[in-house]
């Protein structure tokens, strides 16, 4: 096996300038592959980031088959003794912090306008740790209970600002007309159109007074990271078999599920071009350079070598050629995101988002694997149609090629 | 004496331009043991096909082949391979001689199929790079080498091999006379060590004269 390896190791060298073209061809592959990759990467971090600290955090549990029921009365299923289950909750390994919620609809009233929106009543203090991303434009968040934040499109339909006056009419739980009046602290921008257009905040105790109801709806969790949501999901299954826990990117598959998977989807199709043009910018290298070996190979079978000793050195050598490429494409990519890529690359707004974000490569150790393997895999493929018809060739053949 | 190579009809051709060229046809020999062999004729007689059928490159077309008794018509494409790594060794015109190694590891190119360790390979490569006067090259590689130097590893590549007969195409033609001679000098030196028997096709006359056998190719067929 060692000769085997000599002999492919030092093939590989004969012509430098032309295995200094293959690696060139290949390393561009590997880089790119890796480059998209660490992009695709670095968009759905970010998504999975904004989703998170907007809205959901790393997951929900809301009362067992209650987003799958329609209700009359869905306040009747919310959570009863909020306080009770926050505390079992938190004594789930990998919870950090919970954050009871309820959510409702009103119409919502400034002057003689008055707009429906949905609203979700939060615990500020505790919420303004967590959620940072809701990028206030005006104002600031939630600092006091007669206070109300809301999206920006909501409050460009109000013409609302920080200090006017918003008035909430919903309907209680007892089916009664209640009213609230607060002052707007400040208003959001997530960049997800239909949130800032409909949504607003409240202080919970203040939706809890205006929906006269002491329960919650659901409770919002931040766990150790994306990472922890399987282990804890399942140990509050075990623990609260009343409720259900959700995660973020199942409550949001509309946005960051069938994004990443978009995007996955999107980023095999472009491996394949990829890899499909680096074989076919090898292939005729290594096509060339068996042609010019054929006498050599010609000799070396008539004194007795075997095709299939043959065939495994020429893999061999093909595969170090994807392997030394692929190594080269990791330095290439590694260089370029530490230099030209360091401060990001600027992005317009995405589907359904309405604002500018910037994305910056995050290329995993774990993308490694795939650079190295997919540059070997191609350069093996490519060099086989050539290297079969060689070795197909009868040896008086090979020994009069030019 | 034994047959090396025993030769009945042997009738063999190509195609070309979708048109059948015959070149041997109805070649009959018999090349004994222990021989000091020419295979002689105008360019295009067919020297080189017999040699090549001679070396089991290819098979022939009609009539019978046999190496040391075994009937190459009907052997399998593993014992020809088997055959050619034991029992034959080739040497050509032009080298052919792998340009990234160096000629110690040319020489022992092989011997790791046959079973030897590296540090026998080694040894053996050693001592026949020797006894060819390559002391001292061992670490050259085919670049840094005169031509005769190179066609002197191509000898030693076969010969390491410890072969039963050497077939050579026209070992002498890429060199010039004095060099040539050094590479007769050398055949003529194996063969009377019994170190292998010698099959060349050539036009060199004076590597003809040492012949013990010469064989003449003319239209296909073969005149002793």
């Amino acid at each position: 096996m060692s000769q085997l390896f000599r002999l492919s190791w030092r093939n590989l060298f004969r012509n430098p300038r032309r295995t200094a073209a293959s690696l060139l061809t290949v390393a561009l592959g590997a880089a790119g592959l890796l480059i998209y990759q660490g992009f695709n990467e670095g968009i759905m971090n970010q998504y999975r980031e904004n989703t998170i600290r907007v809205r959901y955090g790393h997951g929900q549990v809301y009362p067992k088959g209650y987003r799958e029921k329609v209700m009359e009365k869905p306040w009747t299923a919310w959570i009863e003794d909020p306080a009770a289950v926050e505390a079992r909750i938190l004594a789930v390994p990998g919870v950090k912090a919970v954050f009871p919620r309820v959510a409702f609809y009103s119409f919502v009233t400034k002057g003689e306008l008055t707009l429906a929106g949905r609203g979700e009543g939060i615990m500020p203090e505790r919420e303004n740790r967590f959620f940072t991303a809701m990028n206030f434009e005006e104002g600031h968040d939630l600092q006091a209970s007669d206070e109300i934040v809301l999206g920006k499109g909501l409050a460009r339909s109000l013409d609302a600002k920080p200090g006017d006056r918003i008035t909430l009419l919903a309907q209680t739980v007892r089916g009664q007309l209640n009213g609230a009046d607060l002052r707007v602290a400040g208003i959001f921008h997530t960049g997800a159109k239909e949130f800032d257009d409909a949504y607003f905040r409240i202080d919970l105790k203040a939706a809890q007074a205006l929906l006269d109801t002491q329960r919650v709806e659901h409770l919002a969790l931040q766990t150790g990271g994306v990472e922890d949501w399987p282990h804890v999901s399942a140990a509050l299954r075990s623990a609260l078999p009343a409720l259900e826990p959700i995660a973020f990117d199942e409550l949001d598959k509309v946005y960051y599920k069938n994004s990443v998977d978009f995007l996955e989807a999107q980023f095999s199709f472009i491996r394949l071009v990829i890899l499909f043009i680096v074989a076919l910018g090898i292939f005729n290298t290594i096509a060339v350079g068996l042609l010019e070996r054929a006498p050599e190979i010609g000799a070396l079978r008539a004194n007795g070598e075997t095709r299939g000793r043959l065939l495994r050195i020429l893999v061999c050598e093909n595969a170090l050629l994807g392997v030394l490429g692929g190594l080269l494409g990791i330095v290439v990519a590694v260089l370029l995101d530490r230099t030209v890529m360091a401060s990001g690359i600027p992005m317009p707004p995405g589907p359904g988002i309405t604002r500018q974000f910037r994305i910056f490569l995050e290329i995993q150790p774990q993308h490694f694997g795939q650079a190295l393997a997919l540059p070997v895999l191609t350069t093996i493929v490519a060099s086989l149609h050539p290297v079969l018809k060689l070795l197909r060739r009868k040896i008086p053949d090979l020994l009069i090629s030019h | 004496m034994s047959a090396l190579f025993e030769v009945e009809n042997l009738k063999y051709g190509y195609e070309w331009g979708g048109k059948y060229q015959p070149v041997l046809k109805g070649a009959s020999m018999a090349i004994p043991e222990n021989c000091f062999t020419s295979l002689v004729g105008p360019s295009g007689t067919g020297k080189t096909t017999l040699l090549n059928l001679m070396g089991l490159l290819d098979r022939p077309h009609e009539g019978k082949l046999r190496f040391l008794a075994r009937d190459i018509g009907t052997a399998s494409e593993s014992e020809l391979e088997e055959l050619r790594l034991r029992e034959l060794g080739f040497v050509f015109q032009a080298f052919h001689l792998i340009p990234t190694l160096t000629a110690l590891e040319n020489t022992t190119y092989f011997l790791p199929m046959l079973g030897l360790s590296a540090t026998q390979a080694r040894s053996r490569g050693l001592e026949v790079l020797e006894m060819l006067g390559l002391k001292g090259f061992e670490d050259k590689r085919p670049l840094e080498l005169s031509g005769g130097q190179r066609q002197r590893v191509a000898i030693a590549r076969a010969l390491a091999k410890r072969p039963k007969v050497i077939l050579a195409d026209e070992p002498t033609a890429n060199l010039d006379r004095q060099t040539a001679e050094e590479i007769i000098g050398i055949f003529k030196r194996l063969h009377a060590s019994g170190a292998a028997s010698f099959v060349f096709s050539t036009h060199d006359l004076h590597l003809v004269s040492y012949c013990d056998q010469v064989f003449k190719l003319n239209d296909g067929k073969v005149e002793k």
